[in-house]
């Protein structure tokens, strides 16, 4: 069925059931975040009559306009009466943002029964409910509830986001701000009462805005779906999955060892390897190799890794974890060693790492690239910006090697702050995913090499 | 000869929960998988349990057979590497004493004896059916190992030959068929064999829940599962 979350993403009418102008409820953060979406945009509360500059409408019923996507954010116990004055006015699509359901015990759970009925009796779709629910740079579409003075957004660019957790939603949303990464959407989905882990897959792997896809999961909805799916998008773009509550235990009497070592985890394990999608073991993984994925387009298809510094311990280190990622670290072959032995001083260091030393120039590693990185799979590049022999002009000298050779380069450029925060944006905005440690550059790449081989195989 | 269907239905029909050790082989033995040549005898038949030694030939290990034990080494049911009549009707006598001090409400229902095999790096291959998931195939290193460095991944069912691939390749017992040395010890074929019987029986059989073979021994040519586990869906 093509096109289900099409209607939540790409709405031409939205109306938010609750709009307020009390800055602690939810309704007054989504109807500022609806001021940045392109379509209309109708708040509903029977208590006002305008809302920060909008009309309000006392009901649903009241609104002069077709309604693609309602946003319900109501208190639980409103929820399930309202659902039948939205059908009364032909609403399809709604996003509940209340919480309060199965996440808040017994009655909750019953509300949420009863409210998956009607939803399925009257051919609506539901994304939530305690749901942030969707974000499209594409429109401006944001209906999440927190305010953009507290939570930046990412600027457009190609990942989206799945996400069973709001808070999660959230604070990855702000990583992206932070490191640069242009995101396409987000959704998050919540208590996943209909629209689940699996929809949101096969809508992002048609979708033409976005190019690769990081996810955070507890859980399935369905687990042969979810596998179907996650291959499925794979063989299009790069999926990148953390999977979060690895360790429960079951309750079933653990009889077997094959049992013991299952928990679910296992069995996550092998879904994400058999997909094609590669694990991310955290937060700050995901977040690295989400950008390594959405950033870079070249594919990195061996072992045989280029270290290129102007510092030697930041090499030592990315060497010690390029080991540890099963890269190697061949010496440049004698041909193009012997042509940088006479571009470059005598004390620059022509092994594996290329050390071209605190007195090393931009054009150093533009001559290093262009002659060494033909010969190898990827290539991980240090700049200390401290040394004064470099300027702000090597990023686009790196970038230019990189996209010559058509090989994956990682950059790490210290810890992005104040000068060296420009030089990262520049990177970012060239195709060069950037790090503030080598071993998280090297670990980026090491994602990179999976998801290759694994297409290989395809 | 007794099918596996009819192993299985009898077993649910005594309402047992998991299937004894030799109807757990019988089933593996009937998807291809190898298994040390063995015998069941009575518990208190002396005379069936020497003849049946004498027909394996030395050296034995022998294990109490019993509804009531699941985990048989710590119930202290198996005695290996028995080497003569004398020490073999000891190691009975020893077993039913162990047995009877640490699970006394065990009813022990046969004794089994199987040959001896040489010794080898110990795989475990196992399945289990998920709720979530469905049956699926787990691989890594077995025997004591097993828990100690929990090195095992699971594959989802179905898989093709190249997953199951990825699948050893996971692991560290996936070490083992690596050449080293440029040389190659130990040989992939049947250990894949052996995942792709546990997959069978996993598949053509609803009634199992888990299925665990542990140790499979590897050898140079060839891998054999020394000991079998099958549990049944309540």
């Amino acid at each position: 069925m093509p096109g289900i979350l099409d209607e939540f993403f790409y709405p031409s009418t939205v109306a938010l059931i609750g709009a307020t102008d009390k800055q602690t409820k939810p309704g007054r953060a989504i109807l500022e975040n609806l001021a940045h979406f392109n379509g209309a945009v109708y708040p509903v509360n029977p208590k006002h009559g305008t809302l920060l500059g909008h009309r309000c409408y006392a009901s649903i019923a009241e609104v002069p306009a077709e309604i693609d996507l309602a946003i319900v954010a109501l208190p639980a116990t409103l929820v399930e009466h309202e659902l039948d004055a939205l059908r009364a006015k032909g609403v399809r699509r709604l996003i509940i943002i209340s919480s309060g359901f199965s996440e808040a015990g017994v009655a909750g759970a019953g509300m949420q029964g009863r409210i998956a009925g009607k939803i399925k009796e009257y051919g609506m779709r539901l994304i939530g409910p305690n749901a942030l629910g969707v974000y499209n740079t594409d429109n401006g579409l944001d209906s999440f509830f927190v305010s953009r003075e507290r939570v930046s957004r990412p600027v457009a660019g190609r990942l989206s986001i799945i996400s069973q957790s709001g808070a999660i939603t959230v604070i990855l949303m702000e990583a992206l701000a932070r490191d640069g990464i242009g995101l396409a959407k987000a959704v998050n989905y919540g208590n996943r009462l209909d629209v689940d882990d699996a929809d949101c897959l096969d809508y992002f792997a048609d979708d033409p805005r976005t190019g690769a896809v990081a996810m955070y999961m507890e859980s399935v909805a369905d687990g042969k779906r979810f596998l179907h799916a996650a291959k499925n998008i794979t063989v299009k773009k790069p999926l990148v999955v953390w999977k979060a509550g690895k360790f429960e235990t079951g309750a079933a009497a653990v009889a077997s060892h094959t049992a013991t070592l299952a928990g679910r985890y296992g069995l996550y394990q092998a879904a994400i390897r058999q997909s094609g999608a590669v694990e991310a073991y955290g937060f700050d993984h995901l977040v690295d190799t989400a950008k390594a994925v959405a950033i870079m387009n070249y594919p990195c298809m061996g072992s045989r890794l280029l270290i290129v510094t102007n510092g030697g311990g930041m090499a030592v280190a990315a060497a010690d974890q390029a080991g540890m990622e099963g890269f190697t670290l061949p010496h440049a072959p004698e041909s193009v060693r012997e042509k940088l032995g006479q571009a470059f001083p005598t004390y620059f260091v022509l092994n594996n790492p290329i050390d071209i030393t605190g007195s090393g120039k931009d054009e150093d590693y533009y001559t290093a690239l262009k002659e060494a990185l033909p010969h190898y799979d990827a290539a991980i590049v240090i700049v200390l910006m401290g040394a004064t022999s470099v300027t702000e002009s090597v990023t686009e000298l790196i970038a230019r090697a990189c996209h010559e050779a058509k090989k994956p380069v990682a950059c790490c450029i210290l810890q992005g702050l104040g000068y060296t925060r420009e030089a990262m944006n520049v990177l970012l905005k060239l195709g060069i995913p950037v790090y503030p440690s080598p071993e998280r550059a090297v670990r980026a790449l090491s994602a990179l090499r999976k998801i290759a081989c694994r297409n290989v195989k395809k | 000869m007794t099918t596996p269907h009819e192993i299985i239905q009898a077993a649910l029909k005594d309402g047992r929960k998991a299937l004894l050790e030799h109807e757990a082989k019988e089933l593996a033995r009937s998807v291809g998988i190898i298994v040390p040549k063995f015998e069941v005898v009575g518990p208190n038949d002396e005379q069936a349990l020497l003849g049946a030694a004498e027909k394996l030939g030395y050296p034995i290990a022998v294990k109490a057979l019993s509804p009531d034990i699941l985990h048989k080494t710590e119930a202290g049911a198996v005695m290996l590497d028995i080497k003569n009549k004398t020490t073999l009707v000891t190691a009975v006598k020893q077993i039913k004493n162990t047995i009877s001090r640490r699970s006394p409400d065990a009813k022990v229902l046969y004794f089994l004896i199987e040959k001896m095999m040489p010794p080898g790096p110990e795989l475990l291959i196992g399945g289990l059916r998920d709720d979530q998931f469905g049956p699926a195939i787990a691989f890594g290193l077995g025997g004591i190992w097993t828990e100690t460095l929990k090195d095992a991944v699971f594959g989802i069912l179905p898989l093709s030959r190249g997953e199951m691939i990825d699948m050893i390749d996971e692991t560290r017992a996936g070490l083992f068929f690596k050449e080293f040395r440029g040389v190659q010890r130990l040989d992939r074929e049947p250990v894949l064999s052996v995942m792709q019987a546990v997959s069978r029986l996993l598949t053509e059989y609803q009634e199992i829940r888990e299925i665990d073979l542990n140790p499979v021994r590897v050898y140079a040519r060839g891998a054999a599962a020394l000991d079998a586990r099958i549990l049944l869906k309540a």
